[in-house]
């Protein structure tokens, strides 16, 4: 029995120990915490740069998973205790924090003031509660249409960007040219069965969301509806479109040819190109068809910020640091290249640097076009329901795809759910 | 004598089990009324919380939501009860008629499967069960049927997550079965075997109410941990598509830690408690739980 | 005649023998079916990250990158360790109290025995779910968010583990046994210790291997309670191999596999005393 003694020893001692360790380190640092790895292959360079220019200010960051920087800040907020510095939120789960009564992040309006003539004003609404700012976007994403230029010219259809782009001038005519381009083995494109992703950008090109700016909900308006029937029947009645696989899969589809084109953001888009090195050099880009009575060529779908929590002990320190990474000019083409991510920054988007032709699409000067398109993004209005909105509208999709409901039944019943809790 | 009495009938069975049961009070009671109170309060977050009597349980009440997740963990434990626990059984009664030695290899392997951590779990499943790629449809497809899809077919994707819960916990109850078959006295068998009983007999009247408290603890036991079913509906399919694999569990995480509802989420658990409550008991009933021990 | 019994004897004894063999050759792929997802991981564990989506079963060529970015990503062995520590706590105090209290009700005869008793099993049905927030709202009281004593604390009371030694110790433990001990002049506590302790030896092997798995899978509650790196859990630092489309298979399988051979190990060890507590304690119950 003095085995168990031991054990309870040992087991004391190895707590003891884990709990003296978590809470030993005091230093001057600001944690800056994000999740994704493409904007830690760009930010690490910057914070040495910083680090150096400001000896005294220690930048720690910590990539931790997504959740854990949603989910998980919240749970520090409520703990008050672990809450880092400086921190990146997503667009669609920001608005959250708004909910009580409390502003855990430092109010930015009068210091971005000074800066924001310089930066794309639509990106800036999503972040805007009651009239005040409370984060610097980290970026644009304007969306765009790639296409597989092989595959047009093997449908008989013309491949440069230039006609590209007046063949596919509006959705109607996507919808003609999909069907010369849909085979058994191959569809025009893919679409998410049940998320709301694409659709979202659909309806922001006509002006529609689910938020309007007075926070009103418009997920069930004439134009939601009209536009997720298109949808559906892209993929049920026209079949020139494929539910998008799940995960790693979406990549792998792709990169074997079983769709002519894709669409998406620059972060989309981005990723595409990562994972599907076969397909390498034969696609092009043009900007989204439009729709009827609009002529917006663009949208946006998701999007990170950086914000400044009310924890931080130094907000100068975290500002100066925001400042230098995100509002400085010399950084945005580095993180264009990197990442394919646009900062909101024009004096960016009107430079030079980024007619780089890119061997991916076929040497196109890929960063010019969504440059173009980054000053014609539609702006949209955050709530700080979205994210029940964003859960309910994604099930209208999936409950419309699969044909259970008719696409008028689904945004209704989704957009009473919304209104009910926001009562 | 009065005094060891008293130390002996008062003092030290007290003593005895007051660790546990200031743990217990702590842990486990405190929390259950808490989570009461707390349903009856509009709270979000940890901020400001008005009391808003039955608010919460009306708007249960009519959210579908709710009644997809009810109906997606009774499908589940409804599936993997039938199909788990009498497979376990199967697989002990034939593993324990095996030699030694294959009978450690078969409870190892059966035991593989619930120590492999659930994110492990949901990628290989992904892998196995994805449209394109998945194992599955590779051999349907080379048997010359059409692919089906696991994941993302709304109606499929629950059989897809019980698919996963049956092969995760199938070995781990049959090691429970075949431990309490291993303790069935072999006279009984040889005596009933002498009387020339027939192997399904010896099954029915020796093996089966032998088994009866295993059986008890591995039903028990089981439903109480479907009614929780949680990490592969995260993991793998992250509840959808459409809320179609999201359980009881995953919709009170979401809406408790993913929208901040504490109060909405409070009334949830406990909707569900009190439905849980009753049927328990009367499973306990059943099992004869309640007889009376004489020690 | 005498010959031809002999050779029907020789052939059904043949086949007695050869029984279990062929059953267990027909039950084969039935072990593979728990084992292929396995061997699968352990192979993508060693597969270079362009072939884990490929059609192709086995690597052209086995790689330790997946370990290395296993290791990069998240500090893999301290999450090993804190799955350890956090199990192990909650083993030994979980058996600590449980088998005390189990004692207690099984050889003690005290007021409120029956109710209390009855309380307690009466909430072995009620899930954990109901307590989560209220569990929550309490570690942010207490201060434990984010800390190992949030983390294993809450865990530590089961009231299965207590019901099974009480009915273990019930069947298993003689009063005339203990009554012996007292004459002799043991303390009640030594009782316990000296006494009880040795013989419930198959109990504590069957609730540490119950416990213990119930701690090691646990994901949960790691997930709302720890948010730095350095104390996550295992599941929680392999769900944390995360790139924007999702889990990073290779490193995941990398991680699975080292976490389960210690394990397995464990099981292999503790299989025989585990296997006497669920005879000898749910015969008896």
């Amino acid at each position: 029995m003095k085995k168990w003694s031991i054990i309870l020893a040992l087991t004391a001692i190895l707590v003891l120990s884990g709990v003296l360790i978590a809470g030993a380190k005091e230093k001057i640092t600001l944690n800056f915490i994000d999740w994704s790895y493409t904007r830690e292959q760009w930010i690490r360079p910057v914070i040495s740069k910083f680090e150096k220019a400001y000896p005294d200010i220690k930048i720690n960051f910590k990539r931790l998973a997504f959740a854990a920087c949603h989910d998980g800040l919240q749970t520090a907020f409520m703990a008050g205790k672990g809450i880092p510095e400086v921190v990146t939120q997503e667009i669609s789960w920001f608005g959250r924090f708004f909910k009580g009564e409390e502003r855990p992040f430092v109010d930015l309006t009068d210091l971005l003031a000074p800066y924001r003539p310089k930066l794309v004003e639509a990106r800036l609404g999503p972040y805007t509660f009651f009239g005040r700012v409370w984060a610097i976007p980290n970026d644009v994403h304007p969306a765009a249409l790639i296409y597989r230029r092989d595959f047009f010219s093997e449908a008989g259809l013309p491949s440069e960007p230039a006609e590209v782009e007046k063949l596919l001038a509006n959705w109607e005519d996507f919808l003609e040219v999909g069907k010369k381009l849909t085979r058994p083995d191959r569809h025009a494109i893919f679409i998410p069965g049940a998320d709301f992703g694409y659709l979202m950008m659909m309806v922001l090109q006509q002006g529609s969301w689910a938020f309007n700016e007075k926070g009103e909900v418009t997920l069930d308006n004439d134009i939601n509806i009209r536009t997720l029937q298109f949808y559906v029947d892209m993929l049920n009645k026209y079949k020139i479109a494929a539910p998008s696989p799940a995960g790693a899969a979406f990549y792998s589809a792709i990169d074997e040819g079983k769709v002519a084109a894709a669409m998406g953001p620059d972060w989309h888009l981005g990723y595409i190109k990562k994972y599907t090195p076969k397909s390498a050099g034969k696609w092009g880009a043009i900007p989204l068809p439009v729709w009827p009575g609009y002529n917006v060529r663009t949208a946006t779908w998701g999007g990170s910020a950086f914000a400044i929590t009310k924890a931080c002990k130094y907000p100068e320190a975290a500002w100066e640091f925001m400042k230098f990474a995100f509002l400085e000019k010399e950084n945005g083409v580095i993180r264009w290249l990197a990442a394919y991510q646009l900062p909101p920054l024009k004096e960016i988007i009107e430079s030079p640097g980024l007619r780089v032709p890119d061997p991916y699409f076929t040497n196109q000067t890929f960063g010019e076009l969504m440059a173009k398109l980054a000053l014609e993004v539609p702006v949209y209005y955050m709530s700080i329901y979205w994210p029940e909105a964003a859960t309910y509208w994604a099930e209208a999709v999936g409950h419309a795809v699969a044909m259970k409901k008719t696409p008028e039944e689904a945004l209704k019943e989704a957009a009473e759910k919304v209104r009910k809790i926001m009562k | 004598m009065g005094k060891k009495y008293w130390r002996r009938n008062l003092i030290y069975p007290y003593l005895f089990i007051l660790p546990f049961i200031v743990f217990f009070m702590v842990f486990d009671i405190w929390p259950i009324f808490h989570s009461l109170s707390i349903s009856f309060l509009d709270m979000i977050g940890l901020g400001k919380a008005n009391f808003i009597g039955l608010g919460n349980y009306s708007r249960l009440f009519s959210d579908a939501n709710f009644y997809q997740s009810l109906r997606n963990t009774v499908h589940y434990v409804i599936g993997t009860t039938l199909l788990q626990i009498p497979a376990a059984l199967l697989l002990a009664l034939v593993v324990n008629s095996m030699v030694l030695k294959l009978r450690s290899f078969f409870r190892t392997s059966a035991f593989l499967p619930v120590i492999t951590s659930a994110p492990a779990v949901s990628i290989i499943f992904t892998t196995i069960l994805d449209y394109r790629y998945g194992l599955f449809n590779m051999l349907l497809e080379k048997a010359g049927l059409s692919p089906v899809n696991w994941l993302q077919d709304m109606n499929l994707v629950m059989w897809s997550i019980i698919l996963v819960g049956v092969w995760r916990f199938a070995g781990y109850n049959m090691i429970y079965f075949l431990a309490g078959l291993q303790g069935i006295p072999p006279e009984l068998y040889e005596a009933a075997a002498i009387d020339g009983a027939k192997k399904w007999q010896l099954f029915r009247y020796i093996t089966f109410p032998c088994l009866r408290p295993v059986l008890a603890f591995v039903f028990i036991t089981h439903m109480i941990g479907a009614l929780q079913v949680f990490e592969i509906p995260y993991l793998l399919t992250q509840g959808g598509p459409a809320g179609a694999s999201t359980t009881i569990n995953l919709y009170l995480y979401q809406n408790a830690f993913s929208f901040f509802r504490f109060g909405y989420g409070c009334s949830i658990a406990y909707l569900l408690f009190l439905i849980i409550f009753i049927i328990s008991l009367g499973q306990m009933k059943f099992f004869g739980l309640f007889r009376r021990e004489v020690a | 005649m005498a010959d031809k019994s002999l050779r029907g004897n020789f052939s059904t004894n043949n086949l007695k023998i050869l029984m279990p063999y062929i059953f267990a050759l027909l039950l084969f792929p039935i072990a593979l079916i728990f084992l292929i997802p396995f061997i699968w991981m352990v192979i993508t564990a060693f597969k270079p990250e362009a072939e884990i989506f490929s059609r192709s079963f086995l690597p052209s060529q086995s790689t330790g990158e997946n370990f290395q970015r296993l290791l990069e990503i998240i500090p893999f062995f301290r999450c090993y360790l804190n799955s350890i520590v956090v199990g192990v706590s909650q083993v030994s105090l979980g058996l600590l109290f449980s088998s005390l209290a189990g004692y207690a009700f099984a050889k003690y005869d005290f007021p409120l025995k029956s109710a209390i008793f009855i309380a307690l099993m009466a909430t072995m049905m009620i899930p954990f779910y109901v307590r989560l927030v209220p569990l929550f709202i309490l570690m942010v009281w207490f201060g434990w968010v984010d800390h190992y004593a949030g983390l294993i604390v809450p865990g530590v009371v089961s009231v299965f583990g207590m019901f099974f030694m009480r009915q273990y110790i019930a069947g298993n433990v003689p009063l005339e046994l203990l009554d012996s001990g007292r004459i002799d002049g043991c303390s009640e506590f030594g009782l316990y210790y000296r006494l009880v302790l040795p013989l419930i030896k198959p109990a504590i092997g069957a609730i540490t291997i119950f416990l213990f798995m119930g701690s090691w899978n646990n994901f949960l509650w790691p997930l709302i309670i720890i948010k730095s790196e350095t104390k996550f859990t295992l599941p929680l630092g392999l769900a944390n191999l995360s790139t924007t489309y999702g889990l990073e298979y290779g490193p995941v399988m990398a991680g699975a596999f080292l976490a389960v051979v210690p394990v397995v190990t464990i099981f292999l060890i503790m299989q025989k005393q585990f296997v006497r507590g669920i005879t000898l304690g749910a015969l008896k119950g």
